[in-house]
């Protein structure tokens, strides 16, 4: 059984904690916004990161709002706002 | 290691993530030998640059599917707004030392004003539009970059909508 969900941390996300988070509810569906909030109490910096409304959740190559169901064991990766090229 | 795409032949798009050196040189060759009935070429080189001193290099980090869709989408709303014969966005990732080719965007079209008004939209749309991270790596640490409020300016002047990207 899958017990953690991954959540990748693009850009600046990833200073905290490094790029790759787990949290516990992976072998289970949940609502995106439920995970984001899982991963926000992980680090206070993290958390205050995350609540800029900028930042998006990508689902299987696709972004995601937050009423978003994602599957068990999905990885879900969070992206900030990008510099640009 | 290389992420390309080759629709080939006129009206083609080239849209590539690099993780090995840019040769302007090379994707400027290969732009004119397809752009076909084209009356000219226009194409530019952007180059790593210092924006604080103390800086080495810049470091882009690109995600595995939407840096490409970006590509993807800008050349083909470029190509779409202008009559343009082929399109070319080349971007680097990964460590990019100060000096070295950061990106490449090219456009062929039969008439000049076509082709300068392509790339400069292709660039407005790269600077804001691409999906990179960019940090400024120096002595004293790194740096992440945000979003130049000049670019964002300059993207502005097109009245590019949120729509038009999603249609391509």
């Amino acid at each position: 059984m899958i017990e953690k969900r991954e959540v990748i941390l693009f850009g600046k996300l990833a200073d905290p904690l490094g790029s790759s988070v787990r949290v516990d509810g992976g072998d289970r569906s949940e609502l995106v916004q439920d995970v984001r909030a899982r991963v926000a109490a992980l680090e206070p910096r993290l958390g205050e990161l995350l609540a800029d409304p900028g930042v998006r959740a990508c689902v299987d190559g696709a972004l995601a709002v937050d009423g978003m169901i994602a599957g068990p064991g999905c990885p879900i990766e969070r992206i900030p706002v990008v510099s640009g090229g | 290691m290389s992420d390309r795409t080759y629709p080939g032949g006129v009206g083609r798009m080239i849209r590539a993530i690099l993780h090995e050196p840019l040769d302007p040189g090379l994707e400027l060759a290969s732009l004119t030998a397809a752009s076909g009935k084209a009356g000219g070429v226009v194409s530019f080189v952007g180059l790593a640059r210092e924006e604080d001193g103390g800086v080495a290099a810049l470091v882009l980090q690109h995600h595995p599917v939407l840096t490409i869709r970006s590509l993807e989408k800008i050349a083909a709303v470029a190509k779409s707004r202008f009559a343009v014969d082929a399109v070319t966005a080349v971007h680097r990732a990964g460590t990019i030392l100060l000096g070295e080719p950061i990106v490449f965007a090219g456009v062929a079209a039969r008439h000049r004003r076509d082709a300068f008004l392509a790339a400069d939209f292709l660039m407005d749309l790269l600077k804001t539009q691409a999906v990179f991270w960019k940090q400024e790596i120096g002595a004293t640490g790194a740096r992440w970059i945000e979003p130049r409020l000049e670019d964002l300016a300059d993207v502005a002047r097109w009245n590019t909508t949120a729509l038009e990207m999603a249609k391509q």
